[in-house]
């Protein structure tokens, strides 16, 4: 194995040795390496198989452009997949494999597609595997596709930071042009931060001998410390991915290997983009093959880490800055051999070892092929602010042109290539003066991509795109830049074309014969590089994913051995007990309607509603009349989108002349909050109406069941609860051990009901005396599963169970307000639309079935009968009523008010059933036991 | 209906606070929380507002949510309801919101990981999304000293982030 380490020179620390692994083979770099450069620097070539053909690959650049060396990299026991050979330090003990190749990247056993590659040009998928489905071919193609692979195994703490922040100034980019921005900006006292995705800055600088008459490292150095001194932060390792609305940058810094990246939610004030420039690559004869790399990214592999890209080199270039990297190769002591990619045809020979390039007419014996058609500012972050492109003829690249709000450009990302004249801009931009791009030296004939070949020039190295497969989407008419890469995959993967993108353009332009910019550019999305998608959500996982409400009486549940589960946001009893879960809510629904159940109902809505308008007010954002409640009474009522539709399902309780409370339902707390919020504000006057949220104030216990008057009785409350006194929908204050209790005698059962609000702080206090005099009546807690059987017994319906985004109040049977109220309301216009009145609605009915038969499936179709049966409704509630002794239903079903009688066909999963209309209440019709006189 | 008790730890697991590297967290007990609300509450008010960064000396203060409404802390009891002399709705909210200090070296870090915040930045609103939860941060008694009030029942996902945060930024101080 040659060594291609030079005995001096570069950033590495040659007294520190380190040993890694390489599809197996043991290899030793320095600290200070990257897993590519060590890789070069033992001779290494074949780097990865690519994306189709699994031809074999080396590394194309030095750093995030790199569309090759891919690895699957192990330390420690921890496995990350596709990390950028170019990008990852070095470690000790560091185990790499290539991936898309096996055994290895040298020994490919998939290496022979390359011999079927007539057959496997852009789209052949499309084309080829058609008959006789698709889908008999896709898992097997899936499988082949795709680069690396995701461990089964989760990485223990992999969990990424996450933080705002905000500086006056970013300077994105830690070469010499943003060192002397972020000098400059930080000395005219602005709060700087830098960023600068190496670990180790200075960026290009060091490819130059000297700069400003200092040798790179001493340079970079008084920079940091000016920048420092002057008050600057530097995130070094950090990436910035993405620039969003108004100056937000999202930066990724990197941390230990294995570790997820930290996220800095960026926000600048003004934003300096000094994120450099690339190497454009050249279409020609195998230009993919091991040993064909980019120029500069060989001048950055000589001056970072002493690696030298060959011995004996081809230099393919078209412009006057290759000379200085060509001559520094050559001090290194290097052979160079000049080809003109104008004017020669060059194709290279050598399949995993280059051996030669012959030029037309010569071949030259090289070992490595340098490769520069121009250079391309890296404008990504540029264009994610929107900012607009110019061509510019005499750097054959497109620059920055118009600027968006609050970014500038310098350096070589704006297309100001010199040393020089970039440091002056950027000092300039960095003191906020205003400046003009400097004229730039670089001379540069144009270059025009040869068509028409029989060898493959390839376009995209990372999905295997070729010079054909351009050729051919311009036959098939896929010529909108926008349409070719999605045709040919161009620039689509994890590379996102950053050194196929100008190859791609300038080959459309080729094959139109139309000049580059008309080609246009596609669209340049954040982020610039991958970024693991635990970046984005970080400790928004696990429980604090979308954490639950939690009730002030969790404990006494969890001690009552309640199961819990999410209703509405909330985590509250479903059942109590272990086990069978439907014996515990069988039992917890027939014990209240024998004695009593007692119910945590604390989510349920408690949004007081004050002021001199809010009797009008909530006139107008109820369906059902308000103002002519007094007060001590309570109303239930629907809440209607504009479109007429039913919003919410509640009570309203009248205060005070000037006050109400809506108690809707507990899912729905956050959403009536802000309708009622927005309507205040809306033909109102909002300085008459106020809104307070006031129910995560009030815990609420509820007491149901024909016992509940003497559960409640035995609290020592001192009101009069008998019916007289207390009649049902009317409200009462008591004091509980010194504290407000609002008693409501609203039922959802369907039973006699207490509903009792006291201050949560003394939740469980009320909840023990209630649980302990429930004792002496037989009743016990109960959860919402059993709750629901009680509402579903009465038809009771639960808005969004039993409607849907199409239900209008009349259509549950409530139809007065319509017919009769004369003020304005939220809905009224929809409810008097034409489909409003059709009489094929879907209404609301019950659904009986035949004795000894089990429950209809909720959500189980009603059809029509005959040959072709179609859906008229389905059913909304279904259980076994433990009480009954028979199953109960609710269904919306077409015309169902009018059809009662019925007998109708019900479809589940290939199963047909029957059903007979009928009104939707199975329990205490005529409602004697609700007001319990 | 599922059965998730165990999915979810219980409410309660973090206690009244914790620490965590440098900084501290702890449940605040206030006497009392009243929401105000009318046109010219801010104004009305008799006792200081507080809004961002400045500092909080007062026992009792109101914290300014926006333009008509407040709430305040440590005040005198008062009747709950519309008053017509001062055109105010009040409601005691004494147990609606959970407080909680955030002190210490990392505090302000703690809080830059829960909500775009800076210095240089002020508002006369105390409200914020935090963690996405809605939240009333300010400052109280000293530059690291951060009260936040949370709805009550998200008081153990509001003591989750800070605990996750706090471990964080002690990481990133380690570092």
């Amino acid at each position: 194995m040659t060594s291609f380490r030079m005995p001096t020179g570069g950033l590495i620390d040659r007294t520190q040795p380190i040993s890694f692994t390489f599809d197996g083979t043991a290899y030793q770099g320095f600290a200070g390496d990257t897993l590519a450069s060590a890789l070069l620097a033992n001779g290494v070539r074949v780097m990865g198989r690519s994306f189709k053909y699994h031809r074999p690959r080396s590394v194309w650049g030095a750093w995030v452009d790199e569309p090759n060396a891919i690895m699957t990299v192990s330390l420690d026991g921890r496995d990350l997949p596709n990390c950028l050979a170019t990008t990852t330090p070095l470690e000790d003990g560091m185990q790499a494999r290539s991936v898309n190749a096996w055994p290895s990247a040298q020994f490919d056993i998939k290496g022979g597609l390359d011999l079927f590659h007539r057959w496997l040009a852009a789209g052949f998928y499309y084309k080829t595997f058609i008959w006789p489905d698709w889908h008999l071919f896709e898992p097997s193609i899936r499988r082949m596709a795709g680069l690396g692979a995701v461990s089964h195994d989760v990485l223990d703490g992999y969990m990424s930071d996450q933080i705002h922040d905000r500086c006056d100034v970013l300077v994105v980019g830690g070469g010499p042009a943003g060192l002397v921005a972020a000098v400059a900006a930080a000395q005219s006292g602005q709060q700087v931060v830098l960023v600068d995705d190496h670990p180790t800055l200075g960026g290009s600088g060091y490819q130059y001998d000297r700069i400003e008459d200092m040798d790179p490292q001493g340079w970079v150095a008084a920079q940091v410390q000016a920048l420092t001194a002057a008050g600057g932060r530097l995130l070094r390792g950090t990436t910035a991915f993405g620039v969003y609305d108004h100056g937000l940058v999202g930066l990724a810094e990197a941390g230990p290997f294995g570790t997820a990246p930290r996220l800095w939610r960026m926000r600048a004030d003004r934003i300096i983009l000094a994120s450099g420039a690339l190497d454009r690559q050249i279409t020609f004869a195998n230009n993919d093959r091991p040993g064909v790399m980019s120029l500069f990214g060989a001048a950055e592999y000589l001056a970072r880490y002493g690696v030298m890209a060959g011995r004996d080199i081809a230099v393919l270039s078209n412009h006057s800055f290759a000379d200085r990297v060509t001559q520094r190769l050559t001090d290194a002591g290097a052979r160079i051999v000049p080809v003109d990619p104008v004017t020669d045809t060059p194709r290279v020979i050598g399949v995993k070892t280059l051996k030669a390039i012959d030029t037309g007419t010569r071949t030259h014996p090289v070992d490595t092929v340098l490769v520069s058609g121009g250079v391309t500012p890296l404008v990504h972050l540029w264009r994610h602010a929107g900012g607009k492109l110019d061509w510019c003829d005499q750097r054959q690249a497109f620059v920055p042109g118009a600027a968006p709000k609050g970014m500038v450009a310098v350096g070589a990302a704006n297309g100001t290539f010199d040393l020089e004249p970039a440091l002056e801009e950027a000092r300039g931009v960095g003191a906020a003066e205003t400046t003009t791009r400097p004229s730039c030296s670089i001379k540069l004939t144009r270059l025009v991509p040869k068509l028409g070949t029989t060898a493959r020039q390839w376009i995209d190295l990372q999905h295997d795109v070729t010079l054909k497969d351009i050729e051919m989407a311009a036959r098939e008419n896929y010529v909108s830049v926008e349409h070719l890469k999605r045709y040919t995959t161009l620039g689509m993967a994890s590379d996102q074309g950053k050194t196929s993108n100008m190859a791609g353009l300038a080959a459309m332009a080729a094959v139109q014969d139309v000049a580059l910019p008309e080609v246009g550019t596609t669209t340049f999305r954040p982020p610039f590089v991958p970024i693991p998608l635990e970046t984005y959500h970080g400790r928004i996982s696990g429980e604090l994913r979308n954490p639950v409400k939690r009730l002030p009486l969790e404990a006494r549940h969890r001690a009552a051995d309640a199961a819990l589960c999410e209703y509405g946001g909330w985590l509250r009893p479903g059942w109590y007990g272990s086990g069978d879960p439907k014996q515990h809510i069988q039992a917890e629904a027939k014990m209240a309607r024998e004695t009593a159940g007692i119910l945590d109902g604390s989510p349920l809505g408690k949004i007081e509603v004050m002021g001199p308008d809010a009797e009008a007010f909530l006139n107008f954002v109820y369906y059902n009349t308000i103002r002519t409640m007094k007060p001590g009474q309570i109303r239930y009522g629907f809440m209607l989108t504009e479109g007429g539709i039913v919003y919410d399902d509640g009570v309203v309780s009248r205060v005070g002349q000037n006050r109400f409370i809506v108690s809707c339902s507990s899912s729905h707390v956050d959403g009536v909050r802000a309708h009622l919020e927005a309507w205040r504000q809306d033909g109102n006057d909002p300085d008459r109406i106020f809104v307070h949220d006031l129910t995560q104030h009030w815990a609420t216990v509820t007491v149901t069941g024909p016992k509940a008057r003497d559960l409640v009785g035995a609290l020592g409350l001192e009101v009069d609860l008998s019916a007289a006194a207390f009649p049902h929908m009317t409200f009462r204050e008591a004091r509980f051990h010194g504290h407000t209790v609002r008693i409501a005698r609203v039922s959802f059962s369907g039973d006699l009901c207490y509903e009792m609000s006291i201050r949560a702080s003394q939740a469980e206090r009320l909840w023990d005396a209630v649980v302990a005099a429930g004792q002496a009546v037989g009743a016990a807690p109960i959860g919402i599963e059993a709750m629901s059987i009680l509402r579903a017994e009465k038809g009771y319906i639960i808005i969004g169970k039993d409607t849907d985004g199409e239900t209008m109040p009349h259509d549950l049977g409530v139809s007065a307000p319509r017919d009769r109220k004369t003020a304005a309301y939220i809905g009224d216009r929809s409810l008097q639309s034409e489909t409003a009145q059709e009489a094929c609605r879907k209404t609301l009915v019950g659904l009986a079935v035949a004795e000894g038969d089990a429950p209809l499936v909720t959500g189980a179709h009603a059809i029509t009968t005959g040959g072709s049966p179609r859906s008229v409704g389905y059913v909304t509630s279904s259980y076994f009523s433990p009480f009954l002794g028979h199953p109960v239903a609710m269904g919306l079903i077409e015309g169902g008010a009018a059809r009662i009688g019925e007998t109708i066909e019900v479809w589940h999963d290939g199963e047909r059933r029957t059903a007979t209309l009928c009104a939707p209440c199975f329990y205490d019709p005529d409602g004697g036991r609700l007001h319990a006189g | 209906m599922r059965d998730d008790r165990n999915k979810w730890a219980a409410s309660g697991t973090l206690g009244d606070g914790f620490e965590i590297g440098d900084v501290v967290v702890s449940r605040v007990r206030v006497s009392r929380q009243l929401l105000v609300s009318g046109p010219r509450v801010r104004t009305q008010i008799d006792v200081p507002t507080v809004g961002w960064p400045e500092i909080c000396e007062a026992t009792t203060y109101a914290l300014s949510l926006r333009r008509d409404r407040v709430l305040v802390v440590n005040g005198d009891p008062v009747e709950d309801g519309w008053d017509d002399a001062t055109s105010q709705a009040r409601s005691d909210a004494s147990d609606l919101y959970s407080v909680f200090d955030l002190s210490g070296r990392d505090a302000f870090n703690v809080v830059k990981r829960g909500t775009e915040i800076s210095m240089e930045s002020p508002s006369r609103s105390v409200l914020r999304r935090f963690f996405g939860l809605q939240v009333m941060l300010y400052r109280v008694q000293a530059e690291d000293r951060f009260r936040l009030h949370v709805a009550r029942a998200s008081e153990d996902a509001l003591l989750g982030y800070l605990e996750s945060a706090a471990g964080s930024a002690w990481a990133a101080r380690s570092r």
